[in-house]
């Protein structure tokens, strides 16, 4: 009876999880392109919720790549979240103010703005914790998710659809498509070389697969992730695991604020172990820093230009 | 040793007196709570918005979706774990022992994180699951004090080792699970950003109900406190209502921890002063407790959210700050106590 039990348990656990690993890759925002009476635009948001809109106005970004989206889409901002500022660097109007931290956005401050539309992201937290209180405020609130270019395009088309700027769509997307393929086609290597994609933060170095925004292009560019197929490197980084994998290139990407500290650190726990320098990628030279404007936060109009930077590094003209 | 329970000289006027200021005070830090905020509302233009019922107004939305609900989940959620302090305290005999000390927040923590897994959306199971998970933490603790005698800092380190054993399996869960939603706001340090009325009627239920139980059981737990010994002889069944009083208990943090996430130190400060302000008769202990944890937590949220505007701090965080030094300040006057008598 117990052991009945137990496989029962087992049995919704495993299929919980396979289900909730299926969500993770469902379509960012699906757009439905229903064009009502007088300018409402309607369209299904990343948690499957059916938004209306119409011509909105005041609107709020809890992101600040996605408020830049919106500006790229020709909208008006009057509220987004610290990181628009600070590591996006975005210029807004002064009447644009800062409603929190991405991930502890103020509710209160964001009513007090009454905004037609609230733009967030379904991969925080912090931010799928307010759906019910924009519910019970009426206010329309609009979750995206955006990891690789194709959301970020699905999500400008959105927001170009709203703000009717289809020039904005071929300029800040499409224009880039077409560079991102032409980044593609000029680097088919003869061999797909062997990568390994680090981020570095102040506590600690990870190793990221192509599930991520970098990890992806690497692999569109003709790479072979070594994450993608050791798995044990995306739980602990092993120098040894690394030593016996001998990747051709080693892409390193600093996260958060204290980037002095990031660096400090992978110096500490992988430079400095005598083996580093013994590694194919640094002796010849492939060991790489990359920018994080162009390979942490979301390039959106500049995702092209992030591709062409990672592709002269692989054919060697960068 | 401590000695935990002397029944105070002071009389019953005394515990009312008190008793009447705190609903003074709670009723002041309520409207406190509801008047301030991130943004500056005018009194008179929030009473006008108020009544005229105009609910696309900001200022209407503002009260009725951000003040109302959190000053509502302050007052349940520091009622509740004062209240449940108070009576882990009287059935451990132990002034050390309080909700996040033993380890039943986390009990609830875990069990929740588990329930919104297994059944994703599933918001009415949550309080229940909290409840089962502090019981079953508070359950863990009782019969491990039981097994012999134990001194009041062997409880709490074994309730330290408890509590570890929940948020080892919390962090586990999440780790496997990083997608693992519960309530509202950041609910490890413990917050209320976020919440709606939506989400706090199971909760209520608990916690209300757990109040009104707990103050029908106040005479029996002042017998309890007595010691297992003078209970029986006063003719008391000292394991049926040690058990009643662990399921209210538990029922009370559960419930608090369900939609407010891992809020601590509530349940050790409050009892603590209100034993303090109105000695340790049970029948006034816990309805002060109830109205000074409410009062409380208010008054830490309403700093939580004002102090750094527009940011705010999750308020499990600010009563954390308060409340170590007090439980270090605790540790060593029992120490000093015990050297004294040595």
């Amino acid at each position: 009876m117990n052991f009945r039990l137990l496989k029962i348990t087992v049995l919704i656990m495993i299929l919980t999880s396979l289900l909730s690993g299926c969500a993770v890759r469902t379509v960012a925002a699906a757009r439905n392109n229903t064009e009502g009476q007088a300018g409402d635009y309607q369209f299904t948001d990343a948690l499957g919720q059916e938004i209306r809109v119409k011509n909105p106005k005041r609107v709020v970004a809890l992101m600040g790549s996605f408020a830049d989206t919106w500006q790229k889409a020709g909208g008006e901002l009057c509220g987004v979240t610290d990181d628009a500022l600070d590591e996006r660097g975005l210029v807004f109007p002064e009447n644009v103010i800062s409603v929190g931290m991405y991930n502890s956005p103020n509710l209160e401050t964001i009513i007090g703005l009454n905004p037609d539309l609230v733009i967030l992201s379904s991969e925080t937290k912090e931010h799928t914790a307010l759906k019910e209180a924009f519910k019970q405020a009426g206010i329309t609130a609009a979750y995206f998710r955006v990891t690789y270019f194709e959301d970020y395009l699905s999500m400008l088309q959105i927001c170009t659809d709203i703000t009717g700027r289809e020039d904005l769509y071929k300029k800040n997307g499409l224009e880039t498509k077409q560079q991102i393929e032409a980044a593609i086609k000029k680097n088919i290597p003869e061999s797909s070389p062997r990568v390994l994609f680090l981020l570095t933060y102040s506590g600690g170095v990870v190793a990221k697969n192509s599930e991520c925004m970098t990890g992806k292009m690497l692999k569109d560019l003709g790479c072979t992730n070594l994450a993608d197929e050791n798995k044990s490197l995306l739980k602990e980084f092993s120098m040894e695991a690394i030593i016996k994998e001998d990747p051709d290139y080693i892409f390193v990407v600093p996260m958060g604020n204290d980037e002095t500290q990031a660096n400090k650190n992978l110096k500490e726990s992988i430079e400095n172990n005598p083996a580093w320098n013994g590694l194919k990628a640094v002796q010849n030279q492939h060991y790489i820093l990359l920018p994080k404007e162009k390979f942490l936060y979301k390039p959106n109009e500049k995702w092209g230009e992030s591709y062409v930077y990672l592709s002269e590094i692989l054919s060697g003209t960068r | 040793m401590f000695t935990f329970l002397k029944f105070s000289a002071a009389p019953d006027k005394k515990g009312w007196l008190l008793l009447v200021i705190s609903i003074l005070f709670l009723t002041v830090s309520v409207l406190l709570g509801l008047f301030s905020g991130a943004s500056f509302i005018p009194p008179s233009v929030l009473f006008k918005v108020l009544f005229s019922g105009s609910t696309k107004d900001p200022v209407y939305r503002i009260f009725m979706t951000v003040r109302l609900p959190r000053v509502l989940g302050a007052l349940l959620a520091g009622s509740g774990l004062a209240v449940s302090g108070s009576i882990l305290q009287t059935v451990f005999h132990n002034p050390l022992a309080s909700p996040n000390i033993i380890g039943v927040n986390a009990g609830a923590g875990l069990f929740v994180l588990i329930c919104s897994i297994l059944f994703p959306g599933a918001r009415e199971l949550i309080p229940f699951a909290a409840f089962l998970g502090g019981l079953l933490a508070s359950v863990l603790i009782l019969l491990i004090s039981m097994t012999g005698r134990m001194s009041q800092l062997l409880l709490v380190l074994t309730g330290f080792v408890i509590n570890s054993l929940f948020t080892a399996g919390m962090n586990g869960v999440l780790i496997l699970f990083p997608d693992a939603y519960v309530g509202a706001g950041n609910f490890l340090a413990g917050g209320l950003s976020g919440i709606t009325t939506a989400m706090l009627i199971y909760p209520s239920f608990g916690i209300l109900g757990g109040i009104l139980l707990s103050l029908c059981f106040a005479k029996g737990l002042n017998h309890l406190g007595l010691g297992t010994e003078r209970a029986s002889a006063l003719g008391m069944n000292v394991p049926v209502t040690r058990g009643l009083a662990i399921v209210i208990a538990a029922a009370l943090a559960g419930a608090a921890v369900s939609f407010a996430g891992l809020i601590g130190f509530v349940g050790l400060i409050i009892p603590h002063a209100v034993k303090l302000l109105i000695g340790t008769d049970n029948r006034f202990v816990l309805p002060g407790s109830a109205l000074l944890g409410g009062m409380f937590v208010i008054l830490c949220d309403l700093f939580a959210r004002t102090l750094f505007v527009p940011y705010e701090l999750p308020v499990g965080i600010m009563l954390s700050f308060m409340g170590c030094p007090f439980f270090l300040y605790l540790i060593l006057k029992n120490r000093s106590r015990r050297d004294m008598e040595c």
